[in-house]
């Protein structure tokens, strides 16, 4: 694996909660590259630390201690306003629970990154996108007159709207039923494909995680395995 | 805060009222007060002359009183004193007995904050007319005086005996005669005043303490029933953030609400659970308002201290609180019940899936709510006025107020939807837009802010107009002094010294003093006997001062008949021009016969013309206008107009004046401008006082529905911080929502305050305002900014919050 190969790499990375006198080690010296294009997902059951993991790759917290470099930026380095620019610039997200901007409309809501780019065509290509996951009927409505599927639509949509370097999905489909949720799935891998992106989705959902090419599974904050096993069992059963 | 400014103003207001009752006989200082401008006659004479026990005496005119040492001049109310009066309570100096002593010692006491403005101290000498006096003692307060009265024309006290040496008392200067008796026998004070106010010819003011106490406590009940309406506007505007809370509070218990209605909750139940919720934070925030408000009462009086005319004891008035408390609990909760209502059109469906419920006004709960409001209102209003027709009028204006602010803000909403730029960069967009995205705060926010700022502006331009009316004391070319008692023979002397410091004269005007002989050959005592017309019946007993000229000068205008001309021969038939306010208290029409009695010749004159006169202005205006030809022989003394460049000048010409002739008075109207200036600011800033409670309350407001929204912002502030909008990008788009907030409450504010003050301008004081654009600007742009900085502030610590934490935040609520 080459330097330039690698999107993203997490060094020793461990983040504590502190309340009060009591403090949580949520994340106990982390370390893992993943490279460009790659399909990876973060496993383990609830505490474990994925959710925080995510965040801090992408930028959304400062670690306790540990590096994460992030297309060629070491993260914690960068202040608030460098990382947010690096987010627009390289990073897109799913979540559990869609966050789409409540006041504003699905077209609106996938426009924002765009618009904070400052691209001029951030209409057009919004509206494509919406019709590219079946919303091309709702882009007027707004989040609360849409059903939980409709949403993280959007939200898929929002995500690939800045046609980002990197993918974090939180449980992207933890709140929809099993035939949205396939539907979902295979909306964001489809998109992953075509549009080239590296994906990291963190999930509990095991048949999920099989579709990745590449398992890092995490337990009580720490690192238990990693492994390209995913690849391994595609490749055997097409055999 | 409402509550407080409430229960802070009656409870104040009770202990003034107690107070004055307490204290009325210091305030006359004696049972019975007797006031002509005329001499005495004998019929006055032989009724007062019936009374026993302690009598004093007074003569009260204005005069130029000139500082020895300094060689200042300064024009006063001289009170010439014979007798032990104050008979209750006395007139407070320094030293303390310089009161009981100045009439044997034969001194001057002079009003201490005079003294203290010419460095004068007791025991310098002083001048008025042709008599030189020691300063015996500096008055510190005199019976019923008050602060505020002193600085107009401050009161100088000498023996009654010492008048005749100051030469000030000529024919036609206006001396006011004062009696005063200690009057014991109860029935024999009412008999006398009974007999006095028989006297319908005579032009008397009786007072006694009981007229005294009825009179001081209505004028403070006038001043109360203001400061309550201000007090309660600001309690309307916490109202609607009170509303505004519920609403919100309840937007975000719509889940909640509708889990428990699937549950088999009623619509009934759903609504008492929070409205009970309501009710005991509206009883504790009542409460809590209230007890603010005893603590505020305190501060009143240092506000109206230059106003009252004596020290109020601040002692806690429990019906005021309880009442202070009940109003702004009922108000409060009749405000929430509009948001409350709803509670009922929430379908349990919502505890499955969200969506937008019905929200239209036509439900009938919403309604009713709205009435109960309204109706609250002007019941309020009902019980502070004691009229219906004034309470239906506060309410009526309240709710326009209201509706335009409210179509204020929808048209902000519209124009924001219809006409939004697309050009424009996403930050002024995103703010832009979110002045009409759902569960937005623009109605909200345009209605208290802009009630607030409505309301202090129309003080203001109030202040503003009322002060352009004596400005004119500044404009080129106007004259800003006035010489008055100027007998013909000092006519020249006066010229001369204005000459010899370079001031112009700009206009000398005689003055004749004639009373009314005759009208349409009818004797003026017949008239004055006629009960059925009083008013008309009080004329025929003045001394009219008129003047002659034959042109009209920039004060009058001619509305009816043509000006008089000269006359020429002695049998022409003389056209005098009277004033409309003359003709509507004589009952005159054109061509009507008046006859004069001028110094004892009769002289018939016909009405010629009818003027207008802005009585407003300072000029030297007449209810009625000679000819020339006709009064030029008559006994007379003039006024003569200057204008002095600056202090300096005006303070030399009043000093060569009055060392010259003592008898002559110099009224510096610049003087007079800083003077009505300090009145108008001092009252100003009592009215701003309470006016405060309204902009704290509306800032309050703003604050909280800032701080309730907090919530929906931290959400989107945070995803927009997670999509990659850097802390610039997110502090323009919260200060342009704010900004066009606060500007679109600001501007309608001021465009109701603007029509509220033309309304009072035509209506109550009969001029005409025209509006200055710089102050409209300053309001403006203060409003806009504070609200942009109150904002834009809130959003602070959202920025600096880790986003992950947030969202970890939402997903476990979410």
């Amino acid at each position: 694996m080459t330097e330039q190969e690698i999107l993203l790499a997490v060094k020793g990375l461990s983040k504590e909660y502190k309340s009060g006198t009591a403090s949580l080690r949520v994340l106990d010296d982390v370390s893992f590259d993943i490279r460009k294009s790659e399909v990876v997902s973060i496993v383990g059951t609830s505490g474990s630390g994925k959710t925080t993991l995510l965040g801090l790759c992408a930028g959304l917290d400062n670690p306790s201690e540990g590096t994460v470099l992030l297309a060629g930026k070491r993260v914690n380095d960068l202040d608030e306003d460098e990382r947010a620019e690096l987010r627009n610039q390289y990073v897109g997200f799913i979540f559990q629970t869609f966050q789409l901007l409540p006041t504003l409309t699905a077209l609106e809501n996938v426009m924002v990154p765009l618009e904070l780019q400052g691209a001029k065509d951030a209409k057009k290509r919004s509206e494509q996108l919406l019709t590219r996951v079946g919303l091309g009927d709702r882009m007027s409505h707004y989040p609360a007159q849409m059903s939980g599927g409709e949403q993280q639509r959007v939200a898929v949509a929002r995500a690939f709207s800045n046609r980002p370097t990197i993918l974090f999905a939180d449980e992207p489909t933890g709140n929809l039923d099993d035939e949205t949720s396939a539907k979902v799935e295979a909306l964001i891998f489809e998109m992953n494909r075509e549009f080239g992106t590296t994906l990291i989705v963190v999930t509990h959902d095991l048949d999920l995680a099989k579709r990745t090419e590449r398992t890092i599974r995490l337990k009580g904050g720490r690192v238990v395995s990693d492994t390209l096993m995913n690849i391994v069992q595609e490749k055997a059963s097409t055999l | 805060m409402g509550i407080a400014a409430l229960v802070a103003i009656n409870s104040f207001s009770d202990n003034l009222q107690h107070e004055i009752g307490k204290q009325s006989q210091t305030l006359l200082g004696a049972d019975l007060v007797v006031e002509t401008p005329n001499d005495w006659t004998a019929s006055v004479d032989s009724i007062l002359g019936e009374l026993k026990g302690q009598k004093a005496k007074e003569a009260d005119l204005v005069s130029m009183l000139f500082f020895s040492k300094s060689e200042d001049t300064r024009l006063v109310q001289v009170r010439a004193l014979e007798g032990d009066y104050p008979f209750y309570g006395k007139i407070q100096t320094e030293p303390a007995d310089a009161a009981d002593r100045f009439q044997s010692e034969g001194t001057a006491l002079v009003d201490k904050n005079l003294l203290l403005a010419f460095e004068a101290e007791v025991g310098d000498k002083v001048k008025l007319g042709e008599k030189e006096f020691v300063v015996g003692g500096a008055i510190l307060r005199s019976p019923g005086g008050s602060a505020m009265g002193s600085s107009i024309s401050p009161p100088v006290y000498i023996p009654y005996e010492s008048l005749a040496a100051t030469k000030l008392v000529v024919p036609g200067s206006m001396v006011y005669k004062r009696r005063f008796y200690a009057v014991k026998d109860a029935n024999k004070l009412v008999t006398t005043t009974k007999a006095l106010h028989a006297l319908k010819n005579e032009r008397l003011n009786v007072e006694t303490l009981e007229s005294r106490t009825i009179n001081l406590q209505s004028i403070f009940s006038y001043m109360n029933v203001f400061l309550n309406l201000v007090a309660f506007v600001a309690l309307l505007l916490g109202c609607i953030g009170v509303a505004s809370s519920v609403q919100i509070y309840l937007n975000g218990k719509k889940k909640s609400i509708a889990v428990l209605r699937s549950l088999g909750l009623s619509r009934g139940q759903a609504f008492s659970i929070y409205f009970l919720q309501v009710l005991s934070m509206g009883i504790l925030g009542s409460f809590l308002g209230a007890i603010l408000g005893i603590s505020l009462q305190q501060l009143i009086p240092l506000v109206l201290a230059d106003f009252l005319p004596l020290e109020v004891e601040i002692i806690t008035s429990w019906s005021s609180l309880f009442k202070g408390w009940l109003t702004g609990l009922v108000v409060s909760l009749l405000f929430a019940l509009v948001p409350l209502v709803e509670i009922r059109r929430f379908p349990p469906l919502l505890s499955l899936r969200s969506g937008f419920t019905d929200d239209s006004f036509w439900y009938l709960p919403k309604i009713l709510a709205y009435g109960a409001v309204v109706f609250a209102i002007w019941l309020f209003a009902s019980w502070q006025m004691n009229s219906l027709f004034n309470a239906s009028i506060f309410t009526v204006g309240l709710l326009v107020a209201f509706l335009f602010l409210t179509l204020s803000a929808k048209l902000l909403m519209f124009l924001m939807r219809r006409f939004m730029p697309k050009a424009w960069s996403f930050s002024f967009r995103q703010g832009l837009s979110n002045l009409y995205r759902p569960q937005n705060q623009t109605q909200i926010l345009v209605l208290t802010l802009g009630l607030g700022t409505a309301m202090l502006a129309t003080l203001f331009f109030l202040q503003d107009l009322l002060l352009s009316k004596v400005a004119f004391a500044g404009g080129e070319d106007r004259p800003n002094l006035v010489v008055f008692d100027i007998q013909t023979s000092q006519r020249e002397g006066i010229a001369a010294l204005a000459a010899e410091i370079d001031l112009p004269v700009l206009d000398q005007v005689p003055i004749v003093t004639a009373k009314i002989a005759s009208i349409n050959g009818e004797a003026a005592e017949l008239v004055a006997q006629d009960t059925s017309r009083e008013r008309t019946a009080r004329s025929m007993n003045r001394e009219n001062r008129v003047t002659f000229r034959d042109h009209l000068i920039d004060t009058e205008t001619v509305s009816e008949g043509s000006f008089s001309q000269p006359v020429k021969g002695i049998n022409d038939t003389v056209f005098v021009s009277i004033s409309e306010r003359f003709q509507s208290f004589v009952k005159l029409e054109l061509g009507d016969k008046i006859t004069w009695n001028v110094q004892g010749t009769l002289i018939p004159t016909y009405v010629g013309s009818i003027r207008k006169v802005d009585w407003a202005r300072m000029q030297t205006n007449f209810l009625v206008v000679f000819p020339t030809g006709v009064l030029e022989e008559a006994p007379q003394f003039h006024v003569l107009l200057s204008r002095a460049e600056d202090a300096q000048q005006s303070a030399a010409f009043q000093r060569s004046v009055v060392k010259a002739f003592p008898n002559v008075s110099v009224v510096d109207l610049s003087l007079v401008l800083v003077t009505v200036d300090d009145i108008l600011k001092k009252i100003s800033f009592v009215i701003q006082f309470m006016a405060v409670f309204s902009i704290l309350t509306g800032f309050i407001v703003l604050i909280g529905s800032v701080l309730i929204s907090k919530i929906q912002r931290i959400r989107e502030t945070v995803l927009l911080k997670t999509l990659g909008a850097v802390k610039w990008r997110l502090i323009k788009i919260t200060a342009i929502e704010y900004l066009l907030l606060g500007l679109s409450a600001s501007v309608t504010g001021v465009a109701i305050a603007l029509i509220a003050t033309w309304l009072l301008a035509y209506y109550s004081f009969s001029i005409q305002f025209i509006p200055r654009f710089a102050p409209i600007l300053a309001i403006v742009f203060l409003v806009t900014l504070t609200v942009t900085i109150i904002g834009t502030l809130n959003i602070r610590d959202i920025i600096n919050r880790s986003p992950l934490e947030v969202l970890r935040e939402e997903e476990q609520n979410g």
